[in-house]
């Protein structure tokens, strides 16, 4: 069949968080026009995806064949030329939307678009809703090379700028998920000028098809129209982990901010030397794909602090002992839970989230905890005596990261957010100070150091003064 | 050509590529080392030979110590210069280390870098905002004339090249490259340590070549601002801080608002998103090397520019405009000059003084116009005002100084009858009148005003003349007053302004 029989219509393209679900929707019609949200088009097969793209057909009316049992095609396009494309080519025009930006040249070399939306957002508010939406959908994958935790937002997040800033290229309509909130009925009427229809779609078609953790949420926050009520998460986002990732992307990526008219930090703040920086050429990303995919990727050859908590949190896993029960401080993901081994217990606490709290020494009782984790947090916090001071009183050996000054020569701390910047001796003389014995691995990877602190009395603490480096962890 | 006459031709080693006034002749000479590298500051390669510019290029090679070239400079013996680049130069420079050329003209760059290609590309880049402010000086201060009568300097220039180099640069950092920020070339001496490991120089060079070569109106400037013993200062970095509120300015802020990827790229501030400039057929686009400009309508003393309203292509519609319909025996006081470009365009060389709210060059007299402060008249018979009044505080008052000229005045607008579709606060403008409007305040103020409405479909020029005071009218003997079959008075006939 020639796929040229069929052309799409329009591609909806957009960072995650950003909207495309809805503008699919909207551009969904009964009888006239069908988006087709994620199909996955050139992938392996995948019988949770082509089965949700069955979904979506017989959802909107299309007499389309149910998928056909594993082994009959190799790829998803395979089912979708057989089964679901003749059907569309009946229809005004039917299209795609992504946010998972994968093999577009093969795409649109197979699926040429008429038209083409780029969704985007300020990428400060995506990150934040990217983590909730993780947190949410409580994101895992039992094979455990998969992992949605910060570094994979990050560099999720990351490759998609890449992609949307290349898509630019081609003549396209952005839609800003803050002019759609803001001011829906402008908005809906440009994007019904743009594609030429008689009206725009009211039914949630695609939004219904997903994980019932994600509609019922977006369903409660929104009801049934389009509201404002997701603008400015960044603003109202308290200091901590989750609000530095944001930023972070933000610094990363000037040119989407100023592509896209969204506030450009001052240059001070940019991170112009990053390799996930964007290149002068668009289209040369520099970020591959599939490992981003992969939990086992350590990502940019620099100091990135989601992927050093990556590598804490396998540290950290490597190193609990059976029967262990985790209580994970100041983790905007809840990661950890899934890199355990098996038998051990892991406390998500929302307290235990909350940075300011934890900057204050104010810490959550550990009620069954044994082992108290602390990554990618203590170079945040400006009171280190008051916390440590704090986590001495659970009474519970904690396991924390920390990159010393001195395995960290040249780096520019500051711009990674971090606000304490002692050596190896200062931070033993602290921690001993507080009441803990320590043991320390230093300088693991990119200066990551995996610190083992036991609380002792303040007595015998003073006898074991001297423990330092000895590889224990 | 050059391998006609079996001359080999080497790499070139570096090649200094940046916007004007950003520092490249600085750059240039420190690369240029005596016995050991020279780099050649705009030897214009590929274009038609000129005999003045290979004297200049023979000038530089004999300050550096290469041998005299046996060659002649007859204009018959090579077809561009680059011909006579290679049969003076290339045995000689092959000697050296390396050697480089300097260019803020870049058309033809990548022509250039097929022929020669270098090793090291440094750009040279600086705030656009400064950028604008220095050149429009540079301009005025070289008094730039070209002899066609097909080449004018004005701010549309400035304008329009820079925007041009912007976007050449833009694809020049598609290449390997070092950035020399002009703010770090002279506040951070770390910077020229980059820039000599860059080249794999020992030491930088420390005399001003390059910059003895060019006009005595702009080496004698630049090394009185800096010093005579050619040492880095930082006494330009404030050049936009500097610049008053008013046309200039706005235009400078305007190209920094349009340009975002420039700032971007290279570490400058960015405006908000609401003062950003987007739509525009000079901005930015996606891909590098998709130049939206073309060099030569740059080149074009009467290019129209943009589609969209660019105020200093208005500016220079209505000098055009204006330049016509001046007698030929006036003496004018211009205001709010901001380039010497009406001088260029009036006949016979008529006296001229130009005025603006800041001293472009040392001819200006500085007033604060746009707060209605005018200059005096001196003995000017004609005052004109182009592109001035939008800018203006307050109106009234500004009229009423223009009338205590007591001098016919030739004026432009924009008002909003003939400009409903655009933002006037975009363009800094501070008053918006209509046409009725302002023909109100120009009675008001004591002036008849001939105008010529939307002569270029958005900006009307006026002729304004002083009205005569009125003596105080003799009182007439009461009477009747019969009605009766007597000659209509006669209107004095209106000098309307000439079309283009």
């Amino acid at each position: 069949m020639a796929v040229e029989q069929y052309p799409m219509g329009v591609a909806i393209m957009g960072m995650m968080r950003s909207g495309t679900t809805l503008v699919a929707d909207l551009l969904t019609v009964r009888g006239k026009s069908l988006i087709i949200s994620e199909p996955n088009m050139l992938g392996k097969w995948n019988p949770g995806q082509v089965g949700r793209t069955h979904a979506i057909a017989a959802s909107f009316g299309l007499d389309v064949e149910p998928p056909p049992l594993p082994g009959t095609y190799e790829r998803n396009d395979d089912y979708y030329r057989a089964a679901i494309l003749p059907q569309l080519g009946r229809l005004d025009w039917w299209g795609l939307k992504y946010v998972d930006l994968y093999n577009l040249k093969g795409l649109f070399a197979r699926y040429p678009a008429k038209k083409l939306i780029l969704c985007t957002r300020d990428i400060r508010d995506v990150a934040l809703s990217a983590i909730e939406l993780v947190e949410r959908m409580r994101l895992a994958f039992d094979d455990r090379k998969h992992m949605r935790d910060e570094a994979w937002v990050f560099s999720r997040l990351a490759y998609t700028v890449h992609e949307i800033m290349a898509l630019r290229r081609f003549p396209h309509m952005v839609m800003r998920y803050e002019d759609l909130a803001a001011d829906p009925d402008r908005i809906r009427e440009e994007l019904r000028t743009y594609m030429e229809m008689k009206a725009l779609g009211t039914e949630r078609i695609n939004l219904q098809i997903e994980d019932p953790s994600r509609t019922e949420w977006e369903s409660r926050k929104h009801e049934s129209g389009i509201t404002a009520r997701s603008l400015g998460r960044y603003e109202n986002e308290p200091d901590g982990p989750r609000r530095h990732l944001a930023e972070r992307l933000w610094r990363l990526f000037p040119e989407y901010s100023l592509a896209f008219d969204y506030e450009v930090p001052a240059p001070a703040l940019r991170l112009s030397t990053h390799p996930f920086r964007l290149r002068p050429r668009p289209g040369d990303n520099p970020i591959p794909y599939l490992p981003t995919e992969n939990a086992f990727w350590q990502g940019p050859d620099c100091i990135e602090p989601t992927f050093e908590l990556r590598r804490g949190r396998r540290l950290v896993a490597r190193n609990i002992r059976p029967k262990d029960v985790l209580l994970d401080l100041g983790a905007a993901l809840p990661a950890l839970r899934f890199l355990k081994p098996e038998g051990t217990g892991y406390l998500n606490l929302p307290a235990a989230k909350r940075f300011d709290s934890i900057a204050a020494g104010k810490l959550p009782k550990p009620g069954a905890a044994t082992l108290v984790v602390a990554l990618d947090l203590i170079e945040h916090l400006p009171d280190l005596p008051r916390v440590f001071a704090a986590l001495h009183k659970l009474g519970r050996p904690m396991l924390m990261s920390y990159h010393a000054s001195d395995d960290t020569v040249g780096i520019d701390r500051a711009g990674l957010g971090w606000i304490n910047h002692l050596t190896r001796s200062e931070i033993l003389t602290l921690l001993q100070g507080a009441g803990f014995r320590v043991t320390a691995k230093w300088n693991i990877r990119n200066g990551l150091s995996l610190i083992r602190a036991r609380p002792q009395d303040k007595k015998s603490d003073e006898a074991a003064t001297g423990s330092g480096d000895d590889g224990g962890t | 050509m050059s391998e006609k006459q079996n001359i080999t031709r080497t790499e070139m080693g570096v090649a200094v590529m940046g916007l004007m006034r950003t520092g490249t002749t600085l750059v240039a000479d420190l690369l240029t080392n005596r016995g050991k590298s020279l780099v050649l500051s705009e030897p214009d390669l590929l274009s038609k030979y000129d005999p003045t510019l290979a004297a200049r290029m023979r000038q530089l090679a004999k300050d550096f110590g290469l041998p005299a070239p046996t060659a002649t400079l007859e204009a018959g013996n090579y077809t561009r210069n680059i011909d006579h680049f290679d049969a003076s130069f290339m045995a000689e420079l092959k000697q050296l280390d390396f050697w480089g050329v300097k260019y803020v003209n870049m058309v033809g760059w990548r022509r250039l870098f097929e022929i020669y290609r270098p090793r090291k590309i440094v750009l040279c880049v600086r705030d656009l905002r400064a950028v604008t402010v220095s050149a429009l000086e540079l301009v005025n201060r070289m008094r730039l004339v070209f002899a066609d009568n097909k080449h004018r300097r004005d701010e549309a220039w400035v304008f329009s090249r820079i925007c041009y180099s912007v976007h050449e640069l833009m694809a020049l950092r598609t290449l390997p490259h070092l950035v020399v920020r002009y703010e770090d070339l002279v506040g951070n001496p770390a910077t020229l340590e980059r820039l000599r490991e860059h080249v794999g120089l020992e030491t930088l060079g420390t005399e001003r070549l390059n910059l003895m070569i060019e006009r005595a109106s702009r080496s004698q400037w630049e090394l009185t601002k800096h010093g005579k013993a050619g040492e880095i200062s930082d006494k330009a970095l404030d050049r936009f801080a500097r610049e008053p509120e008013g046309p200039i300015r706005q235009m400078a802020e305007r190209i920094w608002r349009m340009m975002g990827e420039y700032n971007v790229a290279f570490g400058y501030d960015v405006p908000p998103p609401a003062q950003r400039i987007r739509r525009h057929d000079f901005a930015s686009r996606v891909m590098p090397n998709d130049n939206p400009i073309n060099y030569v309508d740059t080149e074009t003393w009467n290019w129209r520019g943009p589609t969209q309203l660019e105020p200093v292509f208005g500016r220079r519609r209505a000098r055009i405009l204006v330049s016509r319909n001046i007698g030929k025996h006036a003496k004018i006081l211009d205001l709010g000059s901001g380039s010497t470009a009406l001088r260029r365009l009036l006949p016979n060389e008529l006296p001229i003084v130009l005025s603006d709210n800041a001293a472009r060059s040392p001819e200006f007299i500085v007033s604060d116009i746009y707060r209605g402060n005018l200059p005096p008249a001196e003995n000017a018979t004609l005052v004109t005002a182009i592109g001035v009044l939008e800018y203006v505080d307050d109106v009234r008052r500004f009229l009423k100084q223009l009338r205590a000229y007591n001098l016919p005045i030739l004026l432009t607008y924009y008002p909003t009858d003939d400009n409903e579709d655009i933002d006037r606060d975009s363009y800094g403008w501070r008053n918006a009148l209509s046409r009725n409007e302002l023909m109100r305040a120009f009675l008001a103020a004591g002036f008849i005003a001939n105008p010529r409405w939307a002569f270029d479909g958005r900006q009307s020029a006026f002729r304004l003349r002083p009205k005569p005071v009125a003596a105080r009218p003799t009182r007439k003997p009461r009477g009747k007053r019969i009605a009766g079959r007597g000659n209509k008075p006669v209107m004095p006939r209106r000098k309307i302004l000439e079309p283009v």
